[in-house]
């Protein structure tokens, strides 16, 4: 009984040790972290693609700029073939896991963003959470900008849209499982933020917005600002207007917004938005918070009615949908082609915009 | 002995939140897969209420011991082997599938099939231990993932990045009629007092279940979440375009602030435990079955020495499913995943009438009990 027990666990041993020889293992130091990847138009007709990867380089030190990277880029027909291509210039395994950041260039994202999407959500290596977004003028500009203050490789733009480092109202990352969402969504349009290059880093204060396919409108930050405020309620963003020839700034510390749509006969429909901000004065003349704050908070609200309305308008006639009003009206519309309805109906949906503003506080001095 | 009963069902539940069932119902999400959910969830707690009242009246005594009480033998070993099959088969299932899974997104350079070899030799070690064993086993197995399993549900419904409107657009096909295709999926997060059908054998006299007022709302919970978070995560669209679409809703979440990032990572792990857990209790009460075939087998619900027996038929299986290993993949598997699901549902629901109707009957007369 005991010999038998030897020889059977010695056997299950042994075929524990079975698949050890057959894997596929290469050991850290024998690879290489790409840490951004982009993908830009070539101009060239039988390799279309332009891929450019950021690997990181290990270094002893973490100190702020001293990073190094190496950049690689290579035209292909096909950024799988390109990426694979690439890896016969560099003598590591090139490991995708770390990679948080996509970069499409500008010629790209006018053209089709599609295929090169649908091609990092197949990858199984790359994160369904990792950010896209638009480089202007191209990607492989974006990439090989080395910013003063980045104390690893591709750290200033992982900071940048994590909201872990900066959280700014101007920046609106995009997340990959969510541009995949948007492209196959039916009434709900994908963005991608806009990062441009300055002299120690990054810029990302616009928002470029999307059909399923290419960029139709770039919006510049204050309509950023506001996409954001009426989206995603972002907290800690401003507003602003002017009182006796003195610009009057709110710190918006308290957001709501709820609208309804609802379908006046064939191709009608109206969309009710009520927009209520509190917070407090950042910068003004004296007093108002104690003797004109109705008349401010009146001039306010007309400024956020006026600019809603426009920047409605400008999607309305660019005919895409960001803000998801057509998944808003197929949720509370049960009819079976709520959708059809919802694509007759935007091109004349009138806005009805309500804006109500609450200065709270006046910050230290009255 | 209450909570031995909730951990199984727990753990049923919890791994057919990523398996087959989300898959069926997403692929008919329009079709009446919302509809189906509602008549699973009243099916699944009638058969739970049914199978519990009716092995409540025998405590100590597992479905081969009760069937023998009633049944001619005849009847018995067919119906016992067909039984074995089917827990051999469940839980060989789930494993192969999760193996295919974590080679296609852990480690793709490896043959699926070595994968299963490692795994497999934990479930032979798993399930030929005793009864009393496994039972501790599940204990420490499901308090040590629970919190971890729910942590990742809660993260996910609390998450910025879910789109609630995709969800209500999807709750509005309510309307549309159930499918036997849905419904079937449907129950089995609800199946998981089917543990019973040997465990049953450990309560002691007297044992009355209590607290199954949890069935219907645990398995309501985890029917919803599986169905309706990755809707809120990819959209009434993009959702079905996934290959493992619980895996992909896992990668779209981070953990900014935790050791790993990737909730991916976290999540695999987590079910590679409860997939391990749930073959080797499987296959243990699919041994058990097995050998209750043959009339003179005094079953011990703990022993010191595991009997030849045990070895011998686990390892019949571990071979079975490395031989399956070689002819699977994920075409073949969604395809047996639904007829598996279907068949299952009857061959689970006529037991459970059939159990519940021979039991209304007072025990002629239970061994052990004197009669005065």
């Amino acid at each position: 009984m005991n010999r038998w027990r030897a020889a059977l666990s010695l056997m299950l041993t042994l075929l524990l040790i079975f698949p050890a020889s057959g894997c596929g293992f290469i050991d850290i130091d024998k690879r290489f972290f790409v840490v951004a990847i982009g993908i830009d138009k070539s101009g060239n007709e039988n390799k279309p693609y332009r891929v450019t990867i950021r690997l990181s380089i290990p270094n002893s030190k973490t100190e702020p700029g001293m990073e190094k990277s190496q950049i690689e880029t290579i035209d292909a027909k096909e950024i799988s073939e390109g990426l694979r291509i690439l890896k016969s210039r560099v003598d590591k395994e090139l490991d995708l896991g770390h990679c948080k950041i996509f970069v499409l260039g500008k010629a790209l994202a006018r053209d089709n963003i599609t295929n090169a999407t649908e091609w990092m959500i197949r990858r199984r290596d790359i994160q369904s959470s990792a950010f896209v977004a638009i480089g202007y003028p191209d990607a492989k500009s974006i990439l090989q900008q080395m910013p003063l203050s980045e104390r690893y490789s591709g750290n200033t733009l992982f900071l940048t849209f994590g909201g872990d480092g900066t959280k700014s109202s101007f920046i609106r990352p995009q997340k990959l499982f969510d541009l995949f969402r948007r492209i196959n969504e039916q009434g709900m349009d994908p963005y991608l933020p806009v990062i441009e290059v300055t002299k120690n880093g990054y810029e990302v204060d616009r928002l470029a917005l999307l059909d399923k396919q290419q960029v139709k409108l770039v919006l510049g930050p204050d309509q950023t600002q506001l996409f954001n405020q009426l989206d995603q309620q972002f907290i800690n963003s401003t507003i602003k207007t002017n009182f006796h020839d003195r610009p009057v700034m709110i710190a918006v510390t308290d957001l709501r917004v709820h609208y309804k749509i609802k379908r006046l006969g064939s191709g009608e429909g109206r969309l009710s938005m009520h927009i209520h901000m509190g917070g407090s004065i950042e910068e003004g003349a004296d007093n108002i918070l104690t003797m004109h704050s109705a008349e401010v908070e009146k001039r306010l609200e007309q400024e956020v009615q006026k600019d809603t309305a426009a920047f409605l308008k400008r999607i309305q006639r660019a005919n895409i949908d960001p803000l998801q009003f057509g998944l808003k009206y197929r949720a509370t519309h049960g009819s079976r082609n709520a959708f059809q309805e919802w694509l007759e109906i935007y091109p004349n949906l009138q806005f009805d915009i309500k804006a109500t503003v609450d200065i709270q506080g006046a910050g230290r001095i009255k | 002995m209450n909570r031995y009963f909730y951990y199984s069902f727990v753990m049923v539940a919890m791994l057919n939140l990523m398996l087959f069932v989300p898959a069926v119902l997403i692929e008919q999400r329009m079709t009446g897969a919302v509809s189906s959910m509602l008549v699973a969830i009243v099916l699944g707690t009638l058969t739970g209420y049914a199978a519990t009242a009716a092995l409540g009246r025998y405590p100590g005594m597992g479905i081969p011991e009760i069937f023998r009480l009633h049944m001619p033998e005849w009847f018995v070993k067919p119906v016992l082997a067909l039984y074995a099959f089917m827990f051999f088969f469940a839980s060989s299932f789930a494993l192969i599938a999760f193996t295919l899974l974590m080679n296609r997104v852990l480690t793709p350079d490896l043959p699926a099939w070595n994968l299963l070899l490692v795994l497999g030799a934990v479930c032979i070690y798993g399930s030929t231990r005793s009864s009393m064993t496994l039972m501790f086993m599940l204990e420490v197995t499901i308090l040590l993932i629970t919190p971890v399993v729910l942590f990742i549900l809660f993260k996910g419904i609390r998450s910025p990045d879910v789109a609630w409107n995709a969800i209500f657009t999807v709750a509005q096909y309510v309307r549309v009629p159930p499918t036997l295709k849905s419904v079937a999926a449907g129950t089995f997060i609800f199946t998981g007092y089917i543990n019973l059908a040997i465990f049953n054998r450990l309560n002691p006299p007297n044992f009355r279940l209590k607290g199954r007022w949890l069935i219907p709302l645990f398995g309501s919970g985890i029917l919803f979440t599986t169905f309706f978070l990755p809707i809120g995560f990819h959209g009434t669209v993009a959702v079905q375009r996934y290959m493992f679409v619980w895996t992909q809703t896992a990668d779209s979440m981070t953990m900014n602030f935790g050791f790993i990032e990737r909730v991916m990572f976290l999540f695999l792990m987590i079910y590679l435990g409860l997939t391990v857990l749930y073959t080797c209790v499987g296959w243990h009460q699919s041994i058990e079955f097995v050998r209750s075939i043959s009339k003179k087998y005094q079953y011990e619900v703990d022993f010191n020495k595991t009997p030849k027996a045990n070895w011998w038929i686990s390892c019949i299986y571990f071979v079975i499913c490395i031989g399956a290993m070689f002819i699977w993949d994920e075409g073949l598997n969604m395809l047996v995943a639904e007829i598996w699901l279907v068949t299952r549902m009857f061959v689970e629901q006529v037991s459970i009438v059939f159990l519940f109707l021979v039991c209304r009957k007072r025990p002629p007369a239970v061994k052990g009990a004197v009669s005065s």
